[in-house]
């Protein structure tokens, strides 16, 4: 078949300027099928743990992946047809039919779909074993994995993709037959714009929003207070003003404070009248205005994700502080529950480092915080439980992170969690605490601090006072507790056994109810119930037993699985943007070779051009990358501030892993076009 | 010493199946100060002997010396300095960047060739006030008239005073008003500056405006004619000149009629 042939020849002629696009669409296939693999094999799924959620987050992420397959798929189609509107116009000129043109353009779709297709197929069967061990190494699993396949996931594959392609491929074919001739022929409108005032009214005014944004962000706890005329709310009314003024201001920038820069920098003369940069600032200024909008798009997007790895890795963090807090010790249970935990760690083995126990008082208090932000504790008015110094330092053996403490008898040290406490300056003035015991009713708290021997979990209301031996004695305790720590290596036995006894002791607790009107304070106190007790109706509750090495293990689980999804999202991410910028730049290089053969006559060597081609080049791919990362930055900054000084060293390196794959791209774009440019 | 002097030269085209001789062993000069042209029907190897005498293509043998030296052999850089700092070219389709201002297309040569901006500036100046572009500095191509456009090529052609300036069919999408008006501000140049001019062209009125025709058919030198009198004498001149050659001549061209 003539027809077959000749979409053969074109789309084999076509293949390099293609590649980009047939290597995203590749690359994604790889990733649906290696996901969808994951999900429907048999013999791999069962082994993890929390297979149920690891298989939604597989089978959802490849759904959205198809989504960002089939927009960049409409996108890249439709910018191809756009570039061969004159090639349709001159077939029809020659007589052949519409419909038959149609047609050789649905034929040269489809056969490019199916090299991608086998292509991304081919590569996921190789790589899906690769994938499968990042995804268990980073939920901390070890399982010996070999190679998986399935039928199942490459029909669905093959089937999804293809549906992807015809219909694309339908559209293009019938956009062909509705395509009048003059529209076909339609020269481009012209490129060249004069400044006007509109370019240094919204040039001016992008670039304000965006300082504002980024002053704003980079200040952010001093900004804030500018802004209490919004309440409480103020704290989320600001982050919502600088991301509004980001979003208009990124847009702005790319549809007139670039013009305007490039074309001042044109009119300098003492910089423009050199070599060839009058060239190049003009081709620049063409060449940002018609990628303004997808430039804007992968500003925006780079930032998100960026934001979200960053806020990820922050919320992890987060979640980590959060247990470092709450049980800092492999294993804290009640003496009277002690003596069965013990004797099963011993069976199994278990090394046990170091035992520590002492004795809490809980009794009623009462405190008031000031704080800046309305994330606040305000004021408490419950049970509190209470240590002894003596029982805090001893437990430093098993603890090193607990700050050494010196008390009088007047003072203490009160013990809050950092969580109730963000964003609050540690620098309360003159606080005091009351208490409601015959003989102690008040004491001054000496310090605030965040790290409670035993961890948090182990303290009635999640709150505690140190206080110095003599007060301890005196204080008259409405109840008591005696948790025993046991300080064990975190191995996978004695995680497992951990699980085990939380399962077994996990649901008992001591509750405690208030006696009395809570409003009255004077004739507040606290009753211990009798455990256990299962069913939950007192105010404030005590687990007798908390582990901590199950819970890292979750922890790990629930980053690794969102570490790796996003991961493999932003790279579809960045593939897909990269090979569309790269796609409109070698476009724009078969117009530009006119441009380039006069050059060279004009006296141009070869090495200027190559210059200026990589100039422009760069900053067409590198401007966008480069401002999402600002942008990011901004935003992670805030959300920083907001969440306490965590890690942001995941999302930098994402950051850098961008700025490496659009480099690279940048770089085969380079080369590309300046080959292109320099064919005779 | 001739300032061009081409030496059997030749330019084939094409791989070893397809071979097409653009060229066949052509030898001419041009002195100094000289206003050639050269005609011949379409495809007679016209752009391809200037190309070569512009260095801006290679003969596949033979010799072209410009001012003495010898540029068949040169590297491409040197070349490439050469073309900036001495060649002027103007081309049919004007080739103006369509993405920078008049002004920009203008100052172009002088900016490649790293002068300082008064220096530039005041050659800009010189040549918009000869060619009378002063009004349409800050248009860019789209924005100006067919005519306009020839003569901000020519402006670029000649801002950096070249002493050798090659046009290709300069007139060949120029209406007759533009056309004279063009031809004459090169004469003006040819005159007042002393710059060498070699024209191409198959149009018999662009051609009376030299002071010698070459005539080249099927990739050789067919005849010479030199003016010695009007110029409408030597027009009739050149007419009868390309009867004879005929085979694709343009005896009726659109200017005829025009005289
Ligand atoms: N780059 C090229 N490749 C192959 N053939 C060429 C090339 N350039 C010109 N020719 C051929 O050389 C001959 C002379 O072309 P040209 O010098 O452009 O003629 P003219 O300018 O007199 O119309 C023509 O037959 C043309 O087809
Ligand atoms: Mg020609």
């Amino acid at each position: 078949m003539v027809l077959l042939r000749l979409a053969f020849k074109n789309a084999r002629a076509r293949f390099s300027h293609y590649l980009a696009y047939v290597l995203a669409c590749a690359l994604a296939i790889t990733i649906f099928f290696s996901f969808n693999v994951m999900a429907t094999t048999a013999k791999f799924l069962p082994a993890v743990a929390q297979q149920q959620r690891v298989r939604f987050a597989l089978l959802t992420t490849s759904f959205f992946i198809v989504l960002f397959m089939a927009a960049f798929m409409l996108y890249a189609n439709l910018f191809f047809m756009q570039q061969r509107h004159q090639e349709i116009g001159l077939f029809n000129l020659l007589g052949v039919t519409r419909w038959r043109i149609g047609l050789l353009f649905f034929l040269e779709n489809l056969l490019l779909g199916l090299v991608s297709l086998v292509l991304g197929l081919l590569l996921g069967i190789l790589l899906s074993k690769l994938l499968a061990m990042l995804l268990l190494r980073l939920l901390d699993i070890t399982l010996a994995t070999t190679l998986l396949f399935s039928w199942a996931a490459v029909g669905q594959t093959t089937s999804i993709f293809l549906v992807l392609v015809v219909i694309l491929a339908v559209m293009d074919a019938s956009l062909v037959y509705r395509h009048r001739l003059a529209e076909l022929f339609r020269q481009k409108p012209p490129a060249t714009s004069h400044i006007s005032i509109w370019h240094y009214l919204g040039g001016g005014i992008g670039l304000l929003l965006l300082g504002y944004a980024y002053w704003s962000a980079q200040n952010y706890s001093s900004v804030v207070h500018h802004y209490l005329f919004f309440g409480s709310t103020a704290f989320m009314v600001l982050p919502l003003l600088i991301l509004v003024a980001v979003l208009v201001g990124t847009y702005l920038f790319y549809q007139a404070s670039l013009s305007l820069i490039l074309q001042l920098l044109r009119r300098h003369k003492r910089f423009s009248y050199h070599g060839l940069r009058l060239v190049t600032l003009a081709n620049l200024a063409q060449r940002l205005k018609r990628n303004g909008s997808i430039s804007w798009l992968v500003t925006i997007l780079t930032a998100i994700t960026l934001t979200i790895l960053g806020s990820m890795t922050i919320l992890y963090a987060g979640t980590q502080s959060v247990l470092n807090d709450e049980q800092p010790v492999a294993l804290t249970v009640e003496k009277q529950l002690s003596a069965p935990v013990k004797k099963a760690l011993v069976q199994a083995r278990i090394p046990i480092r170091t035992t520590q126990t002492a004795r809490l008082k809980v009794v009623s208090a009462r405190f008031k915080l000031r704080s800046a932000l309305a994330l606040n504790y305000g004021a408490y008015v419950g049970p509190i439980s209470v240590i002894r110094l003596t029982d805090y330092h001893a437990m430093q053996q098993i603890q090193p992170d607990l700050p050494a403490l010196t008390l009088t008898e007047q003072q203490s040290v009160l013990l809050i969690r950092q969580v109730s406490n963000a964003g609050q300056a540690s620098h309360q003035g003159r606080l005091a605490i009351q208490l409601n015991t015959p003989q102690i009713k008040k004491l001054a708290v000496k310090q605030i601090s965040h790290v409670f021997p035993y961890g948090s979990s182990n303290y009635v209301g999640e709150t505690g006072l140190v206080v110095s031996d003599q007060t301890y004695q005196r204080l008259a305790a409405d109840a008591q507790t005696q948790p025993l720590a046991f300080d064990f290596a975190h191995t996978a036995k004695s995680e497992r056994v951990s699980k085990h006894l939380a399962k077994n002791y996990g649901q008992r607790e001591w509750q405690f109810q208030p006696t009395t009107n809570k409003a009255n304070f004077a004739n507040l106190h606290f009753q211990q119930l009798m455990h256990p007790v299962t069913e939950n109706n007192a105010n404030y509750s005590l687990p007798l037993l908390n582990v901590r090495y199950p819970r890292v293990h979750d922890l790990r689980t629930l980053f690794g699985l969102d570490a790796y999804i996003t991961g493999f999202v932003s790279l579809i991410f960045i593939m897909a943007t990269g090979s569309i910028i790269m796609l409109k730049q070698l476009a724009e290089a078969a117009e530009n070779r006119s441009q380039y053969a006069l050059l060279a006559k004009l006296g141009l060597g070869r090495h200027a051009v190559r210059q200026a081609i990589y100039s422009q080049t760069v900053v067409t791919f590198l401007l966008p990358v480069g401002l999402g990362l600002v942008n990011a930055y901004f935003a992670l900054h805030i959300l920083n501030v907001w969440l306490n000084q965590l890690d942001l060293t995941f999302a930098y390196i994402i950051g850098l892993v961008y700025l490496v794959v659009y480099t690279g791209y940048c770089w085969l774009t380079a080369n590309a076009y300046y080959k292109l440019v320099q064919q005779k | 010493m001739p300032l061009i002097d081409v030496h059997d030269v030749h330019k084939v085209y094409g791989h070893r199946l397809s071979l097409v001789t653009a060229v066949a062993g052509i030898s001419l000069a041009v002195a100094q100060g000289e206003f050639v042209g050269i005609m011949g029907p379409s495809g007679a190897g016209k752009t391809t002997l200037l190309n070569m005498m512009a260095t801006i293509d290679r003969p596949t043998s033979g010799q072209i010396k410009i001012a003495g030296k010898d540029v068949t052999y040169l590297s491409e850089r040197v070349l490439a300095k050469f073309r900036r700092e001495q060649l002027g070219f103007i081309f049919q389709d004007f080739n103006l960047l369509a993405a920078l201002t008049v002004r920009e297309n203008i100052i172009l040569p002088l900016t490649l060739a790293g002068l300082k901006v008064p220096v530039i500036e005041e050659a800009l100046q010189k040549t918009v006030h000869l060619l009378g572009l002063t009004a349409i500095l800050a248009r860019y191509p789209d924005e100006i008239s067919i005519g306009q456009k020839q003569r901000v090529a020519c402006g670029r052609a000649i801002i950096n005073q070249p002493q050798l300036l090659f046009a290709d069919e300069p007139t060949g999408s120029l209406d007759s008003q533009a056309a004279t008006e063009l031809l004459r501000y090169l004469t003006t140049i040819n005159q007042q500056l002393g710059t060498t001019i070699v024209l191409v062209t198959h149009d018999a009125f662009t051609a009376s405006y030299c002071k010698r025709i070459l005539f080249i058919k099927d990739g050789a030198i067919f005849s010479e004619i030199v003016r010695q009198g009007s110029r409408q004498a030597f027009f009739q001149q050149v007419i009868d000149m390309q009867a004879t050659i005929g085979g694709g001549g343009n005896a009726n061209g659109p200017f005829t009629t025009s005289i």
